[in-house]
């Protein structure tokens, strides 16, 4: 706006100028030579073509002594308005000044911003690398997690088995154990056995003593019952040999039957032990497979939320573009208004040397541009 | 009695001819012959002719005012049978574990007991070679006992009835001591 202001008003100036020659050119033409009353026209004339707008014209003509004072009038009025039109070309010179600077500032920040969108779309390149690395790990992790309760599975599996059979084994030993009890029963009636063959040879020892006695006290008519008692004795020695053979066995048996039932309870109390452990490590395998469920829904949560971060880094990647896109048409058109100031300013600086050819005062020329 | 001799000359003949013979020491090495027993878990060896019989312990009736070394008085053979315990006669002690179940009867003239017994053995014919007068048994026992016989690492002593009346320890049933308890008359 300011722009069109000035140009209209250097438009008058010339307009001005021009008007002031013409009227000047046709004096010369309607008066021949000049006399000495229009000397201070022409005079005034010449000075207010070279620019001097302190020239003042004096006639004591009549006929130029209105043109004098005309044309004094339009020099007053030109001085006047040299004078007015200073300030608005100094404000519009620090302006274009001003605009010129912020230009290159708001090129220089268009600038610095395609550098940080670089930098934003390399960090977007890497986040994007990271949230497939992720997914891919989250998609291992997920496969090893299956894996890992494949094998849970299998080991309650073999729990489950190892439980029956420790349990299978247990039903066997407790009716090993009964077993077992009915055979040192059975001991117990051998040895009841053997105790009561102990005492038939002893009524055999008293039978054969009783004998040997009555076979003395008989005399000579006895000595065939000292036979008899010698062949009980006989039969008694060898009947107390089978007799102590058999109690000494019978008693290894017992031994063997008692050290046999205590290592099958010792066996029965290991397999309620191992069935005990069996079940803490069912239960364990039960915890870490609700523990891999878990791990697995967690894996599945992290790989959706690096799927939609992967997808968000892409729109954001697109959404980067697009912005690069519109900082590089500001650039552009921040380097186009440089273009545009720098003309301008050439044609501001243009107008002011021009304008400074005009004297408004007696100090110096009217613009110091 | 014919009838009796008759049956045992029949059973001589029998086993004459095929019964077992009668066993004869070994020539040059003279034997003694006896029963094994045990009193209060004491191995002993008895003479044949020390011993009357030995039986199995007949039902028994106390006797008030005995001593617990007189069991009871039993009926044996028509006649009334005392018998003494041999744990508590010759071992100072009650029997251990299980009732006794046979005894010694012993009929010597003047005396005619039976005696507990804590082992039967069945008779025995030991060379008179182990025969041994140390007597390494204590109290009653030692005194009852006629020395022994050593067989291996075991003694086996000789009881010997006329010891044991002797000894008079099977005269004295009362439970009371045999010093009298009242005051002497003034």
């Amino acid at each position: 706006m300011s722009q069109t202001v000035l140009l209209v008003i250097v438009l008058a100036l010339l307009v001005a100028q021009g008007v002031t020659g013409f009227l000047l050119w046709k004096a010369r033409r309607d008066g021949g030579a000049a006399t000495d009353s229009d000397s201070g026209v022409l005079q005034a004339l010449r000075r207010m073509a070279d620019g001097d707008l302190t020239a003042s014209a004096e006639s004591t003509g009549p006929a130029t002594a209105a043109i004098a004072e005309q044309l004094n009038a339009a020099l007053a009025r030109q001085r006047e308005l040299v004078s007015d039109l200073r300030a608005p070309f100094e404000g519009l010179t620090t302006e274009l000044h001003r605009l010129a600077r912020n230009s290159h500032g708001h090129s220089e920040t268009s600038a610095g911003m395609g550098r940080q969108l670089e930098e934003v779309k390399s960090a977007l390149v890497r986040e994007m690398q990271a949230a497939e690395d992720m997914g891919s790990i989250s998609k291992q992790a997920r496969e090893a997690m299956g894996r890992h309760r494949q094998l849970v599975s299998r080991g309650q599996t073999l729990a489950t088995d190892m439980a029956r059979a420790s349990s299978d084994v247990r039903e066997s030993m407790q009716e090993t154990s009964k077993s077992a009890k009915r055979q040192g029963e059975l001991i117990q009636s051998v040895t009841t056995a053997a105790e009561y063959i102990q005492s038939l040879n002893t009524r055999i020892s008293v039978v054969a003593i009783n004998t040997r006695i009555e076979a003395e006290r008989a005399g000579e008519h006895g000595r065939p019952f000292l036979g008899i008692a010698e062949a009980i004795g006989d039969l008694l020695r060898e009947a107390e040999e089978e007799g102590r053979k058999i109690t000494s066995e019978v008693r290894m048996l017992q031994n063997l039957s008692a050290e046999n039932l205590n290592s099958l309870e010792h066996t029965v109390g290991a397999v309620v032990t191992i069935l005990d452990f069996v079940e803490r490590i069912d239960a364990a395998l039960e915890d870490i497979n609700h523990g891999a469920a878990h791990l697995l829904d967690q894996v599945d949560s992290l790989g959706n939320t690096t799927q939609q971060s992967a997808e968000t880094v892409r729109r954001l990647n697109g959404l980067l573009g697009e912005v690069r896109e519109q900082n590089r048409a500001l650039r552009e058109g921040a380097e186009a208004t440089q273009q545009g100031i720098n003309a301008l300013q050439q044609t501001l600086s243009k107008l002011g040397r021009n304008l400074a050819r005009l004297r408004v005062d007696q100090t110096g020329s009217a613009l110091n541009v | 009695m014919g009838g009796a001799f008759t049956a045992l000359r029949a059973l001589h003949e029998r086993h004459a001819r095929g019964g077992p013979t009668f066993p004869s020491p070994p020539a040059g090495e003279p034997v003694w012959s006896g029963a094994a027993i045990g009193i209060a878990g004491v191995p002993l060896v008895i003479a044949h002719r020390d011993v009357e019989t030995i039986t199995a312990l007949p039902p028994l009736t106390r006797i008030p005012g005995t001593g617990n070394r007189v069991l009871g008085v039993a009926a044996y053979q028509g006649d009334l049978l005392p018998v003494f315990c041999g744990d508590t006669l010759f071992g100072q002690r009650l029997s251990p574990g299980r009732r006794r179940e046979y005894c010694l009867v012993i009929c010597q003239p003047g005396l005619h007991v039976g005696l507990t017994l804590s082992q039967v053995g069945g008779n025995v014919t030991l060379p008179l070679s182990q025969r041994s007068a140390d007597m390494p048994l204590q109290g009653l026992l030692a005194a009852c006992c006629d020395g022994g016989f050593r067989r291996g690492d075991e003694f086996l002593g000789l009881l010997d009835s006329g010891l044991l009346m002797a000894s008079g320890v099977l005269g004295d049933t009362s439970a009371q001591p045999a010093d009298p308890v009242e005051d002497a008359v003034p």
